[in-house]
């Protein structure tokens, strides 16, 4: 099995010196002007324990700090070199396509959660609670989105949750991002924020 | 909750539900991300 961790441009210059899952070599499959970056396993996958899964993270991200590349999704392997080629073949003008969008880009990932959430109480509270909280998501979820290139807002999927989102950030405008949030974080001291990155841009690659 | 465990949650969303799937042979869904989810807070919690 072949597991590919990314797909990137640039297939002339060296892969860095970090091991893959199971401290394999890494190995570049080049195809045209992309490669896949992947390693060799007589095993047939990767269960998603943390640690396979920072392992993973780790490949991307080395990769990710000498070339543009499209992250995989943990899992994506194929059969053999033929296999291999065969999908780069396939996806080609997709995956140059998101290269494109995503070179010199970085993802970041925002939760926010009100600590307290309010209790429930009558159909009318409820509906009130719910117009307050769609704003108090917006304006968390605004300014950010200004400053980023592309946003994507996920489902919220915990009590008390208000916003999950990524935002797509020039690297040029990272320190902005970030001083942002930290805006956003004194004017909301009533929300828990968690904001993590700079992340490859797991969220912006499947249009 | 650690700074790690902190981006783990960020970390499965974007591995398990993000990035591109080459060849369609990832056999993750969704559910199994929500799952891996709950499974790392009850961890987080030490309830397992």
């Amino acid at each position: 099995m072949i597991w590919i961790y990314a797909v990137g441009e640039r297939p002339d210059l060296p892969l860095p010196a970090i091991a893959g899952l199971g401290g394999t070599v890494l190995e570049s499959i080049p195809h045209g002007p992309l490669l896949a970056v992947a390693s060799r396993h007589a095993r047939s996958g990767f269960a998603p324990e943390a640690d396979a899964l920072w392992a993973h993270e780790q490949v991307v991200e080395a990769v990710m700090d000498q070339r543009a590349v499209v992250p995989m999704r943990f899992g994506t392997r194929v059969g053999d070199d033929a296999a291999a080629h065969a999908v780069l073949d396939a996806e080609r003008e997709h995956l140059l396509e998101v290269l494109e969008r995503v070179r010199g880009r970085v993802e970041f990932a925002l939760r926010a959660r009100r600590p307290s959430p309010a209790p429930a109480g009558s159909g009318r509270d409820h509906v009130r609670t719910l117009l307050g909280e769609a704003r108090a998501a917006a304006a968390l979820h605004d300014p950010l989105a200004a400053v980023a290139v592309e946003a994507r807002r996920s489902d919220v999927r915990r009590a008390g949750e208000l916003l999950r989102a990524a935002y797509l950030v020039d690297a040029c405008d990272v320190a902005h991002f970030r001083r942002s949030v930290r805006l956003l974080e004194r004017e909301h001291s009533d929300v828990a924020l968690v904001c993590t990155g700079p992340w490859p841009a797991y969220s912006f690659v499947n249009v | 909750m650690s700074a790690d465990d902190v981006a783990l949650v960020d970390l499965l969303d974007r591995l398990l539900a993000g990035g591109v799937v080459l060849g369609g042979d990832v056999r993750i869904s969704l559910a199994d991300v929500d799952l891996l989810d709950l499974r790392l807070r009850l961890l987080l919690r030490g309830v397992t």
